[in-house]
């Protein structure tokens, strides 16, 4: 029996053609359908793509209007472009690896209006209601920046007072040394005991002696006496040095307590008062708003686009072996590939104030991989009322321990017209900018600055009285100024400040209309802090008088139980011998009279 | 799949040569325990057209095989994972990954590693033992079946009689 038939080699190739031929019908469908179903689920709205074909030389997709719906807003398109053409490397596609050399995608808009709802049947997944929850936080962080000074009572109730610090420490310490005292007043001798000693020292030492043996008795009585009185004068005396300094400790404290009001006034009133919260506040008071949204805008694109540049996140997703499906492992290689790599990435943007060229390299999921970070590189030049914009973004995660993201900006020759820049009625009306900056974002926290420069500026105010018409007043004078914002903190979490020549220039103009509201606040808040420091010391002092008083009446023990410790009990002879003399003495008297 | 069965079991109760059936059981295990979609099935599909084997073994040992790996899919990719992370097989899979037709054939890939390795090494077994058991049935089973209650049962159904229609066409 022969074990090969080499006809089986025709239906081998029958085979293989028409896996190929079935491939290839189905591979565009099966692409377009692929785009939009994952697509749809890592953005949460619809991604609808037109058509898409297949070309063999280069090998590549044509890709034919895709657009992509804002999770937020069903309505309109996160972004859409008409056309898109990449090259694959057909070798590490058969080795698993989508690798496109290049991607050029023509007419990419932003924000563009849908004319049937992008949301998903039942869209409101937690991850968007979470991201909306941040927005919000976002909004109210933002709308701290109030035109008004708060008031008296919120301040008190906001700042950690001293005042409140220093009246607890004096309870705190008060119980503890009343505490001691109590312990060491159990042992004191009282006033009874006191004089039970007197009448004992009295009765041995001023009664007659009637004999030696008497005598001895009686010297040993006053020595046992004397050492009962010792221990109680040595218990005395450590109560009378423990109130001392018990005394000492408290007076000190309820000094402290004393200065603790005149410490919290100065430090709000620095704080509250146009020298430092006040200046800065013009400026943050003007442009607050403008470069919040802006720097929300920036961070809303950014997040966007953080999936799409390899976050630490998703590398931990990835990591995780799905058990189906398997994973590839890479070994070392002189030209290492990801699984999935855009080598280069052209796009036009068409936004209504016109055309910017983008260009990105080296967009994949495994920067590790490669080892290189994501460039982007954005120029839009002669743009409607713009000159120049130039932005250079450098998305490091190469390193999984340290990633970082920087981006670096120059917008030259801004012209802004009717600029609503506040909530307050005032307007820029007409002015030319150029703006500098970076932004970045590490070890979870963004940040970045911005410098701007505006020139031939004019302002426009249409307040009637109060702060907004002194501001109006004083800016109207006002052609050029600088203005810097700095943002920093966690994402969604972000701190703005902002600082400006404005301040200088305005500050004097709209001075004394804030002095006298910062006069008011200043007065309510001293007023208050007077009130509670009343409140605290009320039976403060008497308390420390008590103990004073304590002290004098120790004293007064002490030195009458040193008045019966020097107390003795004289020599039998001696006695024998005053008697005698007495005695002579008296015989003497006699005859003398005699 | 009724037919291929049908078919399988014509095979089985004829003359054809166990070695031919046992093959062709083993290729089609191959094929059904590995990704379907890898470039070394190409080799034993290639095998499959020009070996004499039987096409309807082939099929069902395919299907059957299939079905299984859906079970055996977590041990294949474990076993992938240990051989593909293993320290001292490193310079192998290293130098391997230097070369196109290994990158070509996914040895990279856990599941397809793991999967090619235990069906390679399964195949001479299930080969030597399916024709082992193909000459014993042959010699001792299949008389005894054919007297018994359900082989008879069997002979009156509808799959018999689609057995027999196959069988006047002829196996592999």
């Amino acid at each position: 029996m022969r074990w090969i038939r080499w006809s089986g080699l025709i239906s081998f190739l029958i085979i293989i053609g028409a896996v190929l031929s079935i491939w290839w019908l189905l591979a565009a469908p099966l692409i377009k359908t692929s785009i939009e179903h994952y697509g749809s689920e890592a953005v949460g709205a619809k991604v609808n793509v037109a058509d898409v074909a297949l070309a063999i030389q280069p090998f590549g997709f044509l890709l034919h209007e895709l657009s992509v719906a804002d999770p937020d807003q069903p309505m309109q398109n996160l972004f859409e472009f008409d056309r898109a053409e990449a090259k694959l490397d057909l070798l590490k596609l058969l080795w698993g690896q989508i690798i496109i050399d290049e991607i050029t995608i023509h007419q990419v808009q932003l924000e563009t209006p849908r004319r049937v709802s992008g949301a998903l049947p039942a869209s409101q997944t937690k991850e968007q209601r979470d991201e909306s929850e941040s927005k919000d936080k976002e909004l109210d962080m933002f709308d701290d920046m109030s035109i008004d000074l708060p008031s008296a009572d919120d301040i008190l109730k906001k700042e950690p007072l001293l005042t409140e610090k220093r009246k607890k420490e004096w309870d705190r310490l008060y119980a503890a040394e009343k505490r001691k005292l109590a312990d060491i007043s159990d042992k004191l001798p009282d006033k009874a005991k006191i004089a039970r000693y007197k009448q004992e020292v009295k009765a041995i030492t001023k009664d007659k002696i009637k004999s030696l043996d008497d005598f001895k008795q009686r010297q040993k009585r006053l020595k046992q006496l004397k050492r009962d009185i010792k221990q109680d004068r040595k218990n005395l005396k450590t109560a009378k040095d423990q109130y001392k300094q018990s005394y000492n400790k408290l007076t000190r404290q309820l000094k402290l307590l004393r200065e603790a009001p005149g410490e919290d006034w100065q430090h709000l009133k620095s704080k509250y008062s146009l020298d430092e919260m006040g200046a800065s506040n013009l400026s943050r008071l003007l442009f607050g708003d403008s470069v919040t949204q802006i720097s929300k805008k920036a961070l809303y694109w950014y997040d966007k686009a953080k999936p799409f540049i390899g976050s630490s996140e998703d590398k931990d997703k990835e990591q995780v072996p799905d058990r189906l499906d398997g994973r590839y492992i890479h070994f070392h290689s002189d030209d290492p590939t990801p699984d999935f790599l855009i080598r280069n990435a052209k796009l036009d943007l068409q936004l209504p104030m016109g055309q910017f060229a983008i260009r990105i390299e080296d967009i994949t999921h495994q920067p590790e991989i490669i080892g290189r970070p994501t460039l982007l590189h954005l120029k839009g030049e002669k743009l409607d009322k713009i000159r120049t914009v130039i932005v250079e973004g450098v998305f490091d995660h190469s390193n999984p321990v340290k990633s970082s993201d920087n981006i670096q900006y120059i917008v030259q020759g801004l012209q802004l017209e009717n600029m609503t820049i506040s909530r307050l009625p005032i307007t820029l009306a007409a002015a030319q900018a150029d703006v500098r900056g970076d932004l970045f974002y590490q070890d979870q926290i963004v940040g970045g600055q911005a410098k701007a420069k505006f020139q031939q500026a004019d302002f426009v105010s249409e307040a009637k009285e109060g702060l907004a018409k002194e501001l109006g007043k004083a800016l109207d004078n006002i052609q050029q100024f600088t203005l810097q914002a700095n943002i920093k903190g966690a994402m969604g979490d972000v701190a703005v400040d902002i600082k400006s020549d404005l301040d200088r220039q305005i500050k004097a103009a709209v001075s004394k209309r804030l002095k006298q509201k910062e006069k008011d606040l200043q007065k309510k808040l001293k007023r208050k802090l007077d009130n509670k420091l009343k409140t605290y010391l009320a039976g403060n002092s008497e308390k420390l008088g008590g103990l004073s008083s304590q002290q004098i009446i120790m004293d007064g023990q002490l030195s009458q139980l040193d008045d019966l410790l020097k107390q003795k009990l004289d020599d039998h002879k001696k006695q024998e011998k005053r008697k005698a003399e007495d005695k002579l003495k008296n015989k003497l008297r006699e005859k003398l009279s005699l | 799949m009724l037919t291929q069965l049908a078919k399988f079991l014509k095979v089985l109760n004829s003359d054809s040569n166990p070695g031919q059936i046992s093959l062709a059981f083993a290729l089609g295990m191959i094929l059904g325990l590995t990704p379907l979609w890898s470039a070394h099935n190409l080799i034993f599909l290639l095998l499959v057209c020009i070996v004499r084997i039987n096409l309807s073994a082939f099929l069902v040992g395919f299907t059957f095989f299939s079905a299984l790996a859906y079970l055996c899919d977590p041990i294949f990719n474990s076993l992938g994972e240990l051989l593909l992370t293993h320290q001292a097989l490193q310079p192998l899979w290293t130098t391997l990954y230097q070369s196109d037709i290994w990158r070509l054939l996914h040895f990279n890939h856990t599941l397809t590693l793991g999967s090619f390795v235990l069906a390679s090494i399964s195949a001479i077994p299930v080969f030597i033992i399916f024709r082992y058991l193909i000459i014993k049935y042959r010699s001792h089973v299949m008389a005894w079946v054919e007297k018994t209650k359900l082989a008879k049962w069997l002979k009156a159904s509808k799959f018999y009689r689609l057995y027999e229609t196959l069988g006047q066409g002829g196996g592999n």
